[in-house]
Protein backbone atom coordinates (compact mmCIF):
# COMPACT_ATOMS: atom_id res chain seq x y z
CA UNK A 1 0.00 0.00 0.00
CA UNK A 2 1.17 3.48 -0.65
CA UNK A 3 -0.21 6.94 -1.05
CA UNK A 4 0.47 9.25 -3.95
CA UNK A 5 -1.81 12.23 -3.91
CA UNK A 6 -1.81 15.72 -5.34
CA UNK A 7 -3.13 18.53 -3.19
CA UNK A 8 -3.87 22.22 -3.15
CA UNK A 9 -5.29 24.61 -0.57
CA UNK A 10 -8.79 23.31 -1.13
CA UNK A 11 -7.92 19.66 -0.70
CA UNK A 12 -5.73 19.73 2.40
CA UNK A 13 -8.54 18.23 4.46
CA UNK A 14 -8.88 15.39 1.95
CA UNK A 15 -5.15 14.80 2.19
CA UNK A 16 -5.32 14.74 5.98
CA UNK A 17 -7.96 12.03 5.93
CA UNK A 18 -5.97 9.98 3.45
CA UNK A 19 -2.81 10.33 5.52
CA UNK A 20 -4.60 9.15 8.67
CA UNK A 21 -5.91 6.10 6.84
CA UNK A 22 -2.53 5.34 5.33
CA UNK A 23 -0.66 5.75 8.60
CA UNK A 24 -3.10 3.45 10.38
CA UNK A 25 -2.82 0.91 7.57
CA UNK A 26 0.96 1.01 7.93
CA UNK A 27 0.56 0.06 11.57
CA UNK A 28 0.78 3.36 13.39
CA UNK A 29 -1.24 3.58 16.59
CA UNK A 30 -3.89 6.32 16.63
CA UNK A 31 -1.84 8.92 18.49
CA UNK A 32 1.14 8.47 16.24
CA UNK A 33 -1.05 8.46 13.13
CA UNK A 34 -2.37 11.84 14.20
CA UNK A 35 1.19 13.14 14.49
CA UNK A 36 1.98 11.84 11.02
CA UNK A 37 -1.12 13.59 9.74
CA UNK A 38 -0.19 16.86 11.46
CA UNK A 39 3.32 16.72 10.04
CA UNK A 40 2.18 16.03 6.50
CA UNK A 41 -0.40 18.80 6.81
CA UNK A 42 2.30 21.29 7.80
CA UNK A 43 4.53 20.28 4.92
CA UNK A 44 1.62 20.46 2.51
CA UNK A 45 0.52 23.85 3.86
CA UNK A 46 4.07 25.11 3.31
CA UNK A 47 4.00 23.79 -0.22
CA UNK A 48 0.72 25.56 -0.87
CA UNK A 49 2.01 28.79 0.58
CA UNK A 50 5.49 28.85 -0.86
CA UNK A 51 5.53 26.25 -3.55
CA UNK A 52 3.16 27.61 -6.08
CA UNK A 53 -0.13 26.52 -4.57
CA UNK A 54 0.00 22.81 -5.26
CA UNK A 55 2.08 19.81 -4.35
CA UNK A 56 2.30 16.07 -4.20
CA UNK A 57 2.29 13.87 -1.12
CA UNK A 58 3.67 10.35 -1.12
CA UNK A 59 3.78 7.80 1.67
CA UNK A 60 5.40 4.42 1.65
CA UNK A 61 6.83 1.93 4.09
CA UNK A 62 10.56 1.33 3.81
CA UNK A 63 12.28 -1.13 6.13
CA UNK A 64 10.11 -0.54 9.15
CA UNK A 65 9.76 3.16 8.57
CA UNK A 66 6.94 5.23 7.19
CA UNK A 67 8.34 7.72 4.70
CA UNK A 68 6.19 10.76 4.03
CA UNK A 69 7.40 12.90 1.19
CA UNK A 70 5.89 16.22 0.21
CA UNK A 71 7.11 17.96 -2.90
CA UNK A 72 6.23 21.06 -4.81
CA UNK A 73 7.34 22.53 -8.07
CA UNK A 74 8.47 25.88 -6.73
CA UNK A 75 8.74 28.82 -7.15
CA UNK A 76 9.80 28.60 -3.54
CA UNK A 77 9.63 31.48 -1.18
CA UNK A 78 11.77 33.89 -3.14
CA UNK A 79 10.00 36.81 -1.54
CA UNK A 80 10.22 35.28 1.89
CA UNK A 81 7.59 35.52 4.50
CA UNK A 82 6.84 39.13 3.84
CA UNK A 83 4.03 39.54 6.32
CA UNK A 84 4.50 42.17 8.93
CA UNK A 85 2.29 43.40 11.68
CA UNK A 86 -0.68 45.14 10.16
CA UNK A 87 -0.78 48.84 10.76
CA UNK A 88 -3.67 49.63 13.02
CA UNK A 89 -3.54 46.56 15.19
CA UNK A 90 -2.53 47.00 18.78
CA UNK A 91 0.97 45.79 18.08
CA UNK A 92 2.63 43.46 15.62
CA UNK A 93 1.89 39.86 16.30
CA UNK A 94 4.91 37.72 16.92
CA UNK A 95 5.68 36.24 13.57
CA UNK A 96 7.01 32.74 13.75
CA UNK A 97 7.16 31.32 10.27
CA UNK A 98 9.18 28.37 11.54
CA UNK A 99 6.30 26.94 13.53
CA UNK A 100 5.22 24.45 10.95
CA UNK A 101 8.60 22.91 10.33
CA UNK A 102 9.31 22.87 14.02
CA UNK A 103 6.20 20.81 14.50
CA UNK A 104 7.29 18.42 11.76
CA UNK A 105 10.72 18.00 13.33
CA UNK A 106 9.11 17.41 16.67
CA UNK A 107 6.76 14.75 15.34
CA UNK A 108 9.03 12.87 12.99
CA UNK A 109 12.00 10.66 13.82
CA UNK A 110 13.96 12.12 10.95
CA UNK A 111 13.44 14.90 8.42
CA UNK A 112 15.37 15.54 5.25
CA UNK A 113 14.99 18.35 2.76
CA UNK A 114 16.13 19.19 -0.69
CA UNK A 115 15.32 22.18 -2.79
CA UNK A 116 16.41 23.64 -6.04
CA UNK A 117 15.13 25.31 -9.13
CA UNK A 118 12.67 22.51 -9.69
CA UNK A 119 10.98 23.01 -6.36
CA UNK A 120 11.44 21.49 -2.96
CA UNK A 121 11.01 18.12 -1.40
CA UNK A 122 10.76 17.25 2.26
CA UNK A 123 10.69 13.74 3.64
CA UNK A 124 9.56 13.04 7.18
CA UNK A 125 10.35 9.58 8.46
CA UNK A 126 8.41 7.85 11.23
CA UNK A 127 9.63 4.60 12.74
CA UNK A 128 6.89 2.01 12.83
CA UNK A 129 6.15 0.34 16.14
CA UNK A 130 8.28 -2.72 16.75
CA UNK A 131 11.11 -1.61 14.50
CA UNK A 132 12.99 0.71 16.83
CA UNK A 133 14.85 -2.03 18.64
CA UNK A 134 12.93 -1.21 21.78
CA UNK A 135 9.83 -3.06 22.88
CA UNK A 136 6.82 -2.23 20.76
CA UNK A 137 4.28 0.08 22.31
CA UNK A 138 5.17 2.70 24.82
CA UNK B 1 1.38 41.11 -0.24
CA UNK B 2 2.36 37.59 -1.06
CA UNK B 3 -0.63 36.36 0.85
CA UNK B 4 -3.35 35.61 -1.61
CA UNK B 5 -6.52 35.02 0.38
CA UNK B 6 -7.99 33.23 -2.62
CA UNK B 7 -5.27 30.65 -2.40
CA UNK B 8 -5.18 30.16 1.32
CA UNK B 9 -8.86 30.37 2.19
CA UNK B 10 -10.12 26.84 2.14
CA UNK B 11 -12.94 27.44 4.53
CA UNK B 12 -13.99 29.88 7.16
CA UNK B 13 -14.46 29.72 10.88
CA UNK B 14 -17.60 30.44 12.82
CA UNK B 15 -16.60 32.72 15.64
CA UNK B 16 -18.84 34.17 18.29
CA UNK B 17 -17.81 36.48 21.08
CA UNK B 18 -19.67 36.69 24.36
CA UNK B 19 -18.50 39.76 26.18
CA UNK B 20 -19.20 39.67 29.87
CA UNK B 21 -18.23 41.98 32.66
CA UNK B 22 -14.44 41.89 32.73
CA UNK B 23 -13.88 39.06 30.30
CA UNK B 24 -14.88 37.63 26.94
CA UNK B 25 -15.48 34.09 25.73
CA UNK B 26 -14.49 33.62 22.11
CA UNK B 27 -16.11 30.46 20.74
CA UNK B 28 -14.60 29.04 17.59
CA UNK B 29 -15.93 26.36 15.26
CA UNK B 30 -14.16 24.97 12.22
CA UNK B 31 -10.60 24.17 11.27
CA UNK B 32 -7.80 26.55 12.22
CA UNK B 33 -5.03 26.37 9.65
CA UNK B 34 -3.20 28.72 7.30
CA UNK B 35 -6.46 29.40 5.46
CA UNK B 36 -8.34 30.58 8.54
CA UNK B 37 -5.48 31.89 10.66
CA UNK B 38 -6.13 35.50 9.73
CA UNK B 39 -9.81 35.29 10.63
CA UNK B 40 -8.93 33.76 13.99
CA UNK B 41 -6.30 36.42 14.69
CA UNK B 42 -8.62 39.23 13.62
CA UNK B 43 -11.35 38.03 15.95
CA UNK B 44 -9.00 37.95 18.92
CA UNK B 45 -7.44 41.27 17.99
CA UNK B 46 -10.84 42.94 17.88
CA UNK B 47 -11.60 41.67 21.38
CA UNK B 48 -8.27 43.08 22.58
CA UNK B 49 -9.00 46.34 20.81
CA UNK B 50 -12.09 46.72 22.98
CA UNK B 51 -9.83 46.66 26.00
CA UNK B 52 -10.78 43.16 27.12
CA UNK B 53 -7.69 41.52 28.58
CA UNK B 54 -9.20 38.40 30.15
CA UNK B 55 -10.10 36.01 27.38
CA UNK B 56 -11.35 32.45 27.13
CA UNK B 57 -10.98 30.78 23.75
CA UNK B 58 -13.51 27.95 23.55
CA UNK B 59 -12.25 25.27 21.18
CA UNK B 60 -15.20 22.90 21.58
CA UNK B 61 -16.12 23.34 17.93
CA UNK B 62 -12.59 23.03 16.57
CA UNK B 63 -11.80 19.66 15.04
CA UNK B 64 -8.37 20.51 13.65
CA UNK B 65 -5.64 22.99 14.50
CA UNK B 66 -2.41 23.36 12.56
CA UNK B 67 0.70 25.30 13.53
CA UNK B 68 -0.92 28.43 12.14
CA UNK B 69 -3.43 28.28 14.99
CA UNK B 70 -0.71 27.53 17.52
CA UNK B 71 1.10 30.67 16.36
CA UNK B 72 -1.98 32.81 16.92
CA UNK B 73 -2.56 31.39 20.40
CA UNK B 74 1.06 31.84 21.44
CA UNK B 75 1.04 35.39 20.08
CA UNK B 76 -2.13 36.09 22.00
CA UNK B 77 -0.64 34.65 25.16
CA UNK B 78 2.40 36.90 24.83
CA UNK B 79 0.40 40.03 24.20
CA UNK B 80 -1.92 39.34 27.12
CA UNK B 81 1.00 38.54 29.42
CA UNK B 82 2.61 41.86 28.52
CA UNK B 83 -0.64 43.70 29.13
CA UNK B 84 -1.32 41.99 32.43
CA UNK B 85 -4.19 39.99 31.01
CA UNK B 86 -5.11 36.33 31.07
CA UNK B 87 -5.84 33.64 28.49
CA UNK B 88 -7.41 30.22 29.10
CA UNK B 89 -8.36 27.63 26.51
CA UNK B 90 -11.58 25.70 26.94
CA UNK B 91 -12.60 22.26 25.73
CA UNK B 92 -9.67 21.20 23.53
CA UNK B 93 -10.34 17.65 22.36
CA UNK B 94 -9.17 14.94 20.00
CA UNK B 95 -6.55 16.01 17.49
CA UNK B 96 -6.59 19.57 18.82
CA UNK B 97 -5.72 18.40 22.33
CA UNK B 98 -2.96 16.28 20.84
CA UNK B 99 -1.35 19.08 18.88
CA UNK B 100 -1.51 21.38 21.91
CA UNK B 101 0.23 18.73 23.96
CA UNK B 102 2.74 17.85 21.27
CA UNK B 103 3.81 21.47 20.87
CA UNK B 104 3.94 22.11 24.60
CA UNK B 105 1.28 24.81 24.39
CA UNK B 106 -0.60 23.02 27.15
CA UNK B 107 2.27 23.77 29.51
CA UNK B 108 2.20 27.53 28.96
CA UNK B 109 -1.49 28.30 28.38
CA UNK B 110 -3.95 27.05 31.00
CA UNK B 111 -6.66 24.69 29.77
CA UNK B 112 -10.04 23.77 31.15
CA UNK B 113 -12.60 21.15 30.29
CA UNK B 114 -15.43 23.61 29.75
CA UNK B 115 -15.95 27.30 29.11
CA UNK B 116 -17.34 27.75 32.61
CA UNK B 117 -14.27 26.10 34.13
CA UNK B 118 -12.05 28.22 31.91
CA UNK B 119 -13.70 31.43 33.11
CA UNK B 120 -13.07 30.32 36.67
CA UNK B 121 -9.38 29.88 35.85
CA UNK B 122 -8.88 33.38 34.43
CA UNK B 123 -6.49 35.40 36.55
CA UNK B 124 -8.30 38.15 38.36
Amino acid sequence: MALDQAFNANTLHVLREAVLVEAAAAGMPDDRATEVMLAVHELAANAVRHGGGTGQARMRVVAGELHCQVSDAGPGSADGDARRGDAGTIRPWPLQPGHGLWLVRNAADHVSMASGLGGSEVTAVFTLPGFSGAAAGH
Amino acid sequence: MNEDPQILSTSSLSISVAQERGYAVVSVAGEIDAGTEQQFRDALTSVLARGVLRIVVDLAGVAFMASAGIGVLMGMRRVLAEEGGSLVLASPHGEVAQVLSMTGVDTVIPMAASAADAVARLDS
